[in-house]
């Protein structure tokens, strides 16, 4: 596959501070790649540079391998976080407006259909409900047909049932062979549709690579959660990595099995035990710690 | 009490934090007094008006009278008109003096020229005088307008960027200067149209007739909504606060209200004060609005002000898509 979208050594300062320090990145055309971290640790900024809205205060971003110009807006599509739309309009008349600003555009009754607008699609944009909102400004980031696609925090504030079904038009999009940078707070989402991710912290890139990968190059296939808190001596010498959190002993081990005579020996240490593979979750608690970000 | 006590806290602390906004809430009537006082205060008011065309000896014999107000005129033609539509009391040069016998203020000023200088001779001129609701309304018109024009674009476009509108937009390939001339468009239809509605309804009320083109009137009315627009598009095109966005266009309005032309007319003002006057867009519509349906000017005759209109236009919407800012 060719490399959509790179960056090479970009560095970003607000004042003194550095948001983003010396990122690299190739992002192949028809990925969807996962942009994660915790609050302050400079998605947005990269993000913002990546989409051309911030110039970078150091490297380059390109763009099927050049740098990126005025013709970039015609290819991307981009919903963020959150967007306030001109008072007073139908969902129809947002769409009609933002696809008058492309050279070309996706015709409206193949959106409208494709984003289930259909029902809503003569209500003021303002009466909609969380997961009709975002549908629309999904179907307004789709309205080039963009072979890039920028999603931030696409489904922040939804309901489980708005965001699963959220993540299946995201997956048909992804079916049609667009490229999908995704910044999200829910390691689920990430797991569930991201290709490749990378972790952020203070900057800069702390992991980089496919989910299944970076789980298995960080944890035993296996997780144990007990109640309680054990140390590695509990286990008899057995191959584990144990982590404690909030009252619980995380046990990381090949198979939950070697841990029976253990917890046979040490009755009621199974009581609220919970077997389960490693997820996003903890590589990202693991790399980026729990403690609160101030 | 404590929930109303906690909110107005907040919003004083909203408001003081805001230095912009302090400012002009401090800076503002400080200014506007200040600018009343030197523009209107004045001890002396002018109970007559009398042009002088060209050289007239022993006019002190006149000017020093008290509360008569000497304006003087190079165009003999246009102050004779100024006679006739009882726009100035009378008028003299070095040997002819002109009044029109149906303006009471005329008679009492011949009074005094007869006194004076009875070495003049008389000439009559004959006109009927311009009705107050014909010299009142261009401009009860233009300041609508105004209000409209610098208001309607000024809030909407800070309110967008406020709120992120312009953020969604600016990642789309729409250009600045599409987004401002889609603003002017949109604004100048709204004010053009209620501008010509308001017109006719007066119009028909008091059997006002335009003496010039409509055409004419309908191309100054276009290009002056068109000026205070594109003001009110370069004070919003950089600024996020509501607050200093109104007390900028505040500082704006307040100046064309008074000088602009709309209540009285500035003719004999101080020289600063017409200055000023001039550098105001309003001024130039007014003006230009009451040349044709008072005096039946023509292109021509008002070819200047339509000038001044499309400088301003072009130079405020080059320097706001210069300088628009999206976030």
């Amino acid at each position: 596959m060719s490399v959509l979208l790179s960056v090479r050594g970009l560095t970003h300062r607000y004042g003194d501070s550095i948001a983003v320090n010396n990122i690299n990145l190739e992002i192949e055309a028809g990925q969807c790649f996962g942009l994660l971290g915790p609050n302050g640790a400079g998605k947005s900024t990269t993000l913002e540079i990546l989409e051309g809205v911030l110039k970078p205060t150091r490297g380059e971003v390109l763009y099927r391998g050049l740098p990126i110009d005025k013709n970039f807006k015609q290819e991307i599509g981009i919903q963020f976080q959150s967007t306030t739309l001109p008072d007073h309009l139908t969902v129809y008349d947002c769409l009609k407006l933002f696809s008058s600003f492309y050279q070309s555009h996706t015709p409206l009754p193949h959106l409208i259909k494709q984003c289930q607008l259909s029902d809503i699609a003569d209500q003021f944009h303002y009466t909609l409900s969380g997961g009709q909102r975002q549908r629309l400004l999904l179907a307004l980031s789709l309205i080039n047909d963009p072979a890039l696609l920028f999603l931030d925090e696409p489904t922040t504030g939804l309901d489980p049932q708005a965001r699963l079904h959220f993540w299946q038009l995201i997956r048909e999009v992804k079916q049609q062979g667009k490229t999908i940078i995704l910044t999200t707070h829910y390691m689920e989402e990430a797991e569930q549709l991201c290709d490749q991710i990378a972790i952020m912290d203070r900057g800069e890139f702390i992991a980089e690579g496919s989910p299944d990968s970076l789980l298995k190059d960080n944890f035993m296939p296996q997780i144990v959660e007990l109640n309680g808190e054990y140390a590695e001596h509990d286990f008899d010498g057995l191959p584990v990595k144990i982590s404690q959190c909030a009252g619980q002993t995380r046990v990381e081990c090949h198979s939950f099995n070697d841990l029976l005579p253990m917890l046979k020996a040490s009755p009621g240490s199974s009581s609220g035990m919970a077997v389960r593979k490693p997820h996003l979750e903890d590589l990202f608690l693991k790399l980026t710690g729990s403690e609160l970000r101030l | 009490m404590n929930a109303l006590f906690a909110l107005i806290t907040a919003r004083n602390l909203e408001f003081l934090r805001d230095k912009s906004a302090l400012g002009w809430s401090l800076l503002f009537p400080i200014i506007i007094v200040i600018a009343l006082v030197l523009v209107f205060d004045d001890d002396n008011p002018s109970l007559y008006q009398l042009g002088v065309y060209g050289e007239v000896q022993q006019i002190k014999k006149i000017s020093a009278l008290k509360h008569i107000e000497i304006i003087h005129y190079s165009d003999l033609e246009q102050a004779k008109h100024k006679v006739s539509r009882h726009l100035v009391d009378g008028l003299i040069s070095n040997d002819t003096y002109w009044v029109n016998p149906e303006s009471a203020q005329g008679y009492i000023l011949e009074q005094v020229i007869l006194g004076k200088l009875p070495q003049l001779h008389q000439k009559a001129i004959t006109g009927k005088a311009v009705r107050h609701v014909e010299w009142i309304l261009p401009g009860i018109i233009g300041m609508n307008m105004m209000f409209s024009a610098l208001y309607g674009v000024g809030y909407v476009v800070v309110r967008y960027r406020r709120t992120g509108v312009l953020k969604r937009l600016q990642v789309t390939p729409l250009a600045a200067w599409q987004f401002l001339a889609s603003q002017l468009i949109s604004r100048l239809g709204a004010t053009v149209v209620s501008a010509i509605l308001v017109f006719a309804v007066i119009a028909l009320l008091f059997d006002i007739r335009s003496q010039g083109n409509v055409a004419l009137l309908v191309l100054n009315t276009l290009l002056g909504s068109a000026a205070m627009i594109s003001i009110g598009l370069l004070v919003a095109s950089r600024t996020r606060s509501d607050e200093l966005c109104n007390g900028l266009l505040n500082i704006l309005s307040w100046p064309m209200m008074f000088l602009s032309g709309i209540w009285f007319s500035l003719e004999g003002s101080k020289p600063w004060v017409r200055f000023l006057a001039d550098c105001l867009p309003l001024t130039h519509m007014n003006d230009a609005n009451r040349a044709v349906i008072i005096d039946g000017a023509g292109l021509l005759d008002i070819g200047d002000h339509l000038l001044f209109l499309v400088a301003i236009i072009l130079i405020c919407l080059g320097v706001a898509s210069r300088s628009f800012r999206w976030d």
